[in-house]
């Protein structure tokens, strides 16, 4: 079996300069490969409400909310963030295919007023993130973007074209996405550039959300696992009412039956996503996310684990090498 | 007292116990309406992800599929009838009654409130 060697990744000086901007100052990130839906008709939040996880009904024009979709045993199917600029016009941001989330939504539309098109390829998604971010957001889109809480959202001018500021913090840093034509994301960044962000690569992204137990479609939210397990219980309306899945998150909340948690990994070595971490002989998880945290100096995961073996501090074994268990957030 | 529905109802169809389409025209009348159907459909949620819906509305839509039995006629949307063919709707009432109840064939999976089901 080949060892991979241990270490920071060769284009460390890239990453830093990355990684040091999203956390410390300001960077911007073409995110425009996530999905954006949008989402109209006088009966859309009320459908959602009665979907996925969170109280949708108090959405007011000026908000943007995660949810989940869940399936009828309560398995996560999307995470949502479900943005209202205006009254009735609704925008969906999500990490799975368009199609997977239209067709679950249609599957349990009969007679609503509901009309789901998918809009990613006609639209650029563009995010400034990090401690320094809100300047940048002021110099391109004005006070009131700049101003904006977690969970608010605004239509605003960048670059003389129209735009919808979300205040999202997505990846654990302050951030700010912002949606607008397919052709304004070159501009949007480009102006952020002059406003002072560093263009930042997915690398330095992924560094960040792992760090802050952020979890991602495809790597930690998948049908193998439920809202509680994944950290979303702040998406989870506990006093709603019914949502699809509702009966399972709810049981599994009320008679405190999460089996497993979301942990931070730290390592010496690199982590591999799928790599089995063992504790005295007995795989107790397996790594969902991995990479190479320049801030920590060290290689940092994600991995589910079972609650019993879920102590911080404690020493695994994965193929690369030992590897301690860490709480959320890392840093 | 619960009315029986072991019978079983024709697929293409749906059915109304004399017991529950006597509690539907008590709510008709006390709603003082004249002219008047139950609408038997389906919508997305509940536990298990899909919930049934009666209403008291005037008249059929386009596209309803209309059975009257026991003095009620019953408008059933075309979506929903794939959901609902075969179905039974009853009426328990007393001190432990559930009110209306669905006996319906089509549902694998039924969640503790008895108005969600999953097929």
């Amino acid at each position: 079996m080949t060892r991979v060697q241990a270490g920071p990744p060769t284009d460390l000086a890239s990453l830093a300069t990355s990684y040091h901007a999203l956390t410390e100052r300001a960077a911007v990130i073409d995110r425009s490969g996530a999905t954006r839906i949008d989402h109209a008709g006088k009966d859309a939040l009320d459908l959602l409400n009665r979907l996925s996880t969170n109280y949708m009904l108090g959405l007011m024009p000026g908000d943007a909310a995660g949810t989940v979709l869940t399936s009828d045993r309560g398995r996560i199917l999307a995470a949502l963030t479900v943005v209202q600029v205006r009254p009735g016009e609704l925008i969906i941001m999500t990490g799975v295919p368009a199609a997977t989330a239209i067709s679950w939504i249609d599957r349990f539309t009969f007679e609503e007023d509901s009309k789901l098109r998918d809009v990613t390829g006609e639209t650029s998604q563009v995010a400034v993130a990090g401690l320094g971010a809100a300047a940048v957001v002021r110099a391109i889109a004005g006070h009131d973007a700049a101003s904006l809480q977690p969970g608010k959202c605004v239509a605003v001018t960048v670059a003389g074209q129209r735009t919808t500021a979300v205040r999202t913090d997505a990846p654990g840093v302050p951030c700010w996405e912002f949606i607008a034509a397919r052709e304004q994301g070159v501009h949007m960044i480009r102006a952020a550039q002059e406003a002072g962000a560093v263009q930042a690569d997915g690398a330095a992204w992924e560094a960040v959300r792992i760090e802050h137990g952020a979890p991602e479609h495809g790597h930690e939210l998948t049908e193998d696992a439920n809202p509680l397990e994944a950290g979303l219980k702040s998406l989870v309306s506990f006093t709603k009412g019914c949502y699809v899945g509702q009966e399972v998150v709810a049981r599994l909340d009320t008679y405190d039956k999460v089996q497993r948690v979301l942990a931070g990994l730290l390592s010496d070595a690199p982590l591999n996503v799928g790599d089995t971490l063992i504790s005295e002989g007995r795989e107790v998880g397996r790594v969902t996310s991995a990479a190479y945290s320049p801030g920590l100096k060290q290689h940092v995961g994600l991995a589910y684990v079972r609650r019993v073996d879920a102590t911080s501090g404690a020493q695994l074994e994965a193929p690369g090498g030992p590897v301690t268990l860490a709480g959320l957030p890392l840093r | 007292m619960t009315t029986s529905t072991s019978a079983t109802v024709p697929l293409n169809t749906v059915a109304i116990t004399e017991k529950a389409a006597g509690k539907v025209r008590e709510f008709a009348a006390k709603a003082g309406k004249q002219k008047w159907g139950l609408k038997v459909a389906v919508k997305g949620g509940g536990c298990s992800g899909l919930t049934y819906v009666l209403d008291i509305v005037d008249a059929p839509a386009e596209e309803d599929k209309v059975i009257a039995q026991h003095g009620v006629e019953v408008f059933v949307p075309k979506k929903s009838f794939v959901f609902l063919a075969g179905m039974t709707l009853d009426f328990s009432d007393g001190l432990n009654g559930k009110g209306f109840q669905f006996h319906n064939p089509n549902a694998k999976k039924v969640c503790g409130c008895g108005t969600s089901f999953g097929v």
